[in-house]
């Protein structure tokens, strides 16, 4: 009698276990995913680099006695893929020091509040020179997760949030990927895992990205982008800098140059063109958008004078 | 709160702990509060709509119930059948049959009316609640059920959180008797529900959303220029990916409630091994298709009035099951031609497989995989042009080198799904390996969350079937 009693006792907790143990799997490999997604923000190329750059923006200085100016180049891939960093380093020594910090797949929001967070950690650079296309300059989207992990400060999140159109439970993913590594940067851990593992995957990715690369629309740029450059000057010279719109080359079908300058002059913001629409031939671009070695050669050669 | 998000998970855990130290009448009490707060943090305007809607169906079955007079009992169940269908229709459909007003007088060659188009948000899980509601009506009316004592069961058989979005849509004869009574504590349900949230996770997050990435690609244009290769391979990705998100979604949502003794019907029963298109829709969001065979087909009279209104009623069952889904007349030329093979399968005399041989079973299945993946297309399409350039696009015999890794990429993620489609199937299971040993189910379980952390990240895609 006692054994079938006790037999009736352990029944439900075996099956139990079942739900116990899976849940403790999940807890394990959830700490796990965390510290790797923080070793591979050590071993990745790309995230080291990124890594690098925000500390070294952290610790720009600006009005330096010894005259030197000091110039952040702020970007994504455009900047990437446009400006050969050490040619332009090179040729700008020793009057003028500049770093740069690249973070890909972002727009005017990541880059409002990843410069809010730079300065409020004691980034002070005497310019910082901004390079979006137009598109970018009126996109509402951030580089969601991602940029809440590496560019944003907590304090702002809920204004992100608010600019970027966020419901609230992708707020609270932002809030989530804030502070763990892996929730921010899962999609890059993905995207590597998938590369690592399938065939073609390098070649596929570009095509299954969700890429804007529509010409946007004088109206809109001349509505939109004055209050927008406003917005990113008046934040810069708060923190002591410069804020300069820096012009990606564009094919000659893009006409947009000419509502930036305007756009830009509204908000009494510099803008620096290196290479006039239409100046640049095909053959210096990978695929219409962005420039190929040949092409960046060119454009780290033109901007440099004008820095 | 999406159910694939952290923020779900904080939620739901903590609801769970504090709801089994309770009593049924406080379960009911947090369980209505928590559900209210979910669907208002989804948008907090519409919770009125959904307690306006709970209050008028509550009273109005209660007095239909008591009252003998058929004429007002008639008149109560006319007055709940408008209201809920009358927020239905002005918030899904107005909008749409404004503009298609417009369009139809403009090809008619009528003068052009200007029709007030609003700016009309959709309430979260309309679609779904408001069947349900009328569900629950019809039967107090037929007394088939006894109305609800309890306005806070009643409301809580409506808006139960995990079900309230997105579906299953439940049966009052199966989910109020669970409301209405003491759910037990039991541990097989609990590791039932740890199991299912977590198969319903792997094929959102990892199947569903990486598959949604061909799909999009392909529909957009971004995979390549019209051609077979590319149509089939957004064809076949979108197959898999409304089949997982959905399958998904219900997993996780039957999971939740699992977790808080309740039951939910199974919403799909591996569909895309179905051998006839009848077959595949006792598969397919079960909940919706029997709904709509008891609740529209079956009053239309079924097949019991001849075999020419037999085919109008499935016809017209299976276009107001296309419009239900959306303000689109991609969704009603897809019900249509759902409508028409399921017709056609009647005339043609096609009934239920039974000793039918393993080879003309695997012909039938992949016969109809294919006829369901055509109509998935105007599922996807944005509208009829789109479907039918898409289409067009399909007679175009070119093959690009970047295709291989695609559909590469394409079996790598649906594979999985049919393998446990097929073992499911096999063993009569309502998740994988349900009936197998506790040490396996921790090993797959463990398993499925390396998976999702090692796949899931994808850019957020809601679940389909929240927009319907």
């Amino acid at each position: 009698m006692d054994s079938r009693r006790q037999d009736a006792h352990e029944r439900p907790l075996a099956r139990l276990r079942v739900a116990v143990l899976v849940v403790l799997c999940t807890a394990i490999l959830l700490v796990l995913a965390e510290l790797g997604a923080k070793a591979a923000a050590r071993i990745s190329r790309i995230e080291r680099r990124t890594t690098e750059e925000i500390s070294s923006a952290v610790r720009m200085r600006g009005g330096r006695a010894d005259g030197v100016r000091t110039v952040l180049l702020a970007g994504n891939s455009l900047l990437l893929e446009g400006v050969d960093l050490p040619a332009l380093q090179q040729e700008l020594r020793p009057a003028v020091e500049v770093e740069r910090l690249v973070v890909e797949g972002t727009a005017y929001l990541d880059w409002y509040y990843a410069l809010r967070r730079l300065f409020s950690e004691g980034s002070r650079p005497d310019v910082v020179v901004l390079k979006l296309s137009a598109i970018q300059l009126l996109s509402d989207g951030i580089r969601g997760d991602y940029s809440a992990n590496r560019l944003f400060a907590l304090g702002d999140l809920l204004d992100v949030s608010r600019d970027a159109g966020y419901s609230m439970t992708a707020t609270s993913s932002l809030l989530f990927a804030h502070y763990s590594t892996y929730y921010g940067t899962r999609m890059e851990l993905r995207k590597w895992f998938l590369s690592e593992l399938m065939p073609g995957m390098k070649e596929l990715q570009p095509r299954l990205a969700r890429l804007n690369r529509k010409p946007a629309s004088e109206s809109a740029i001349r509505r939109r982008v004055p209050a927008r450059l406003a917005e990113l000057q008046r934040l810069a010279n708060q923190h002591g800098a410069h804020l300069v719109l820096l012009l990606p080359a564009t094919s000659a079908e893009r006409s947009e140059s000419r509502a930036l300058f305007d756009a830009a002059r509204k908000a009494s913001t510099v803008v620096l063109e290196p290479a006039a629409p239409g100046a640049f031939p095909a053959a210096l671009f990978s695929d219409g958008f962005h420039l190929n070695a040949g092409g960046k050669r060119a454009y780290t050669q033109a901007l440099a004078p004008l820095l | 709160m999406f159910f694939d998000t952290p923020v779900y998970f904080v939620f739901l855990i903590p609801l769970v702990f504090i709801y089994w130290r309770l009593e049924r009448k406080q379960q009911n009490v947090m369980l209505l509060a928590a559900s209210y707060f979910f669907y208002g943090w989804w948008d907090w305007r519409f919770v009125s709509l959904i307690l306006i809607s709970t209050l008028v169906d509550f009273f109005a079955a209660r007095y239909i119930a008591n009252s003998a007079n058929h004429w007002r009992r008639r008149a109560l169940l006319i007055l709940s059948l408008t209201l809920n269908f009358g927020f239905l229709g002005f918030f899904k459909y107005f909008n749409f049959f404004a503009d298609s007003l417009a369009s139809t007088l403009v090809a008619l060659g009528l003068p052009a009316v200007s029709v007030t188009v609003l700016q009309i948000l959709l309430p979260p899980g309309i679609s779904f609640y408001t069947f349900q509601a009328v569900a629950y009506i019809v039967d107090v009316y037929f007394g088939k059920l006894e109305p609800a004592d309890s306005l806070v069961d009643y409301a809580l058989f409506i808006s139960l959180f995990p079900h309230l979005i997105a579906g299953p849509i439940q049966r009052p004869s199966h989910l109020l008797p669970q409301v209405q009574h003491r759910r037990t504590l039991d541990p097989e349900r609990i590791t039932d529900g740890v199991m299912m949230i977590l198969q319903g996770l792997f094929r959102k997050c990892v199947v569903a959303d990486n598959c949604a990435l061909l799909a999009d690609a392909a529909f957009s244009g971004s995979l390549g220029g019209p051609s077979l290769g590319v149509g089939l391979i957004g064809v076949y990705a979108f197959s898999w990916q409304i089949y997982a998100d959905f399958s998904g979604y219900s997993d996780i949502a039957r999971g939740s409630a699992q977790l808080m003794g309740f039951h939910f019907m199974v919403n799909f029963r591996q569909p895309y091994l179905a051998v006839s298109l009848q077959d595949f829709w006792r598969r397919w969001h079960i909940s919706l298709s029997s709904w709509l065979r008891d609740y529209l087909y079956i009053p239309l009279g079924g097949n019991r009035l001849g075999e020419v209104k037999t085919y109008r009623n499935l016809l017209a069952t299976m276009l107001l099951g296309g419009l239900w889904h959306g303000a689109n007349w991609t969704f009603v030329v897809w019900g249509g031609i759902h409508g028409l093979w399921l017709s056609m399968e009647r005339l043609l005399g096609i009934k239920e497989p039974g000793g039918r041989s393993f080879v003309r079973d695997w012909v039938a299945r992949i016969a109809l995989f294919h006829l369901v993946c055509l109509t998935w297309i105007f599922f996807r399409a944005q509208n009829l042009g789109a479907a039918r350039d898409y289409l067009a696009g399909m007679t175009v015999l070119r093959w690009e080198p970047h295709l291989l890794p695609a559909a590469i990429f394409l079996i790598a993620f649906s594979v999985p799904m049919f393998v446990i489609d097929l073992l499911m199937e096999a063993r009569g299971e309502e998740y994988v390996l349900q009936f197998s040993k506790g040490r396996t189910r921790v090993w797959v379980g463990a398993g499925a969350v390396g998976l999702l952390l090692l796949f899931s990240g994808n850019l957020s895609n809601a679940f389909i079937y929240f927009q319907f």
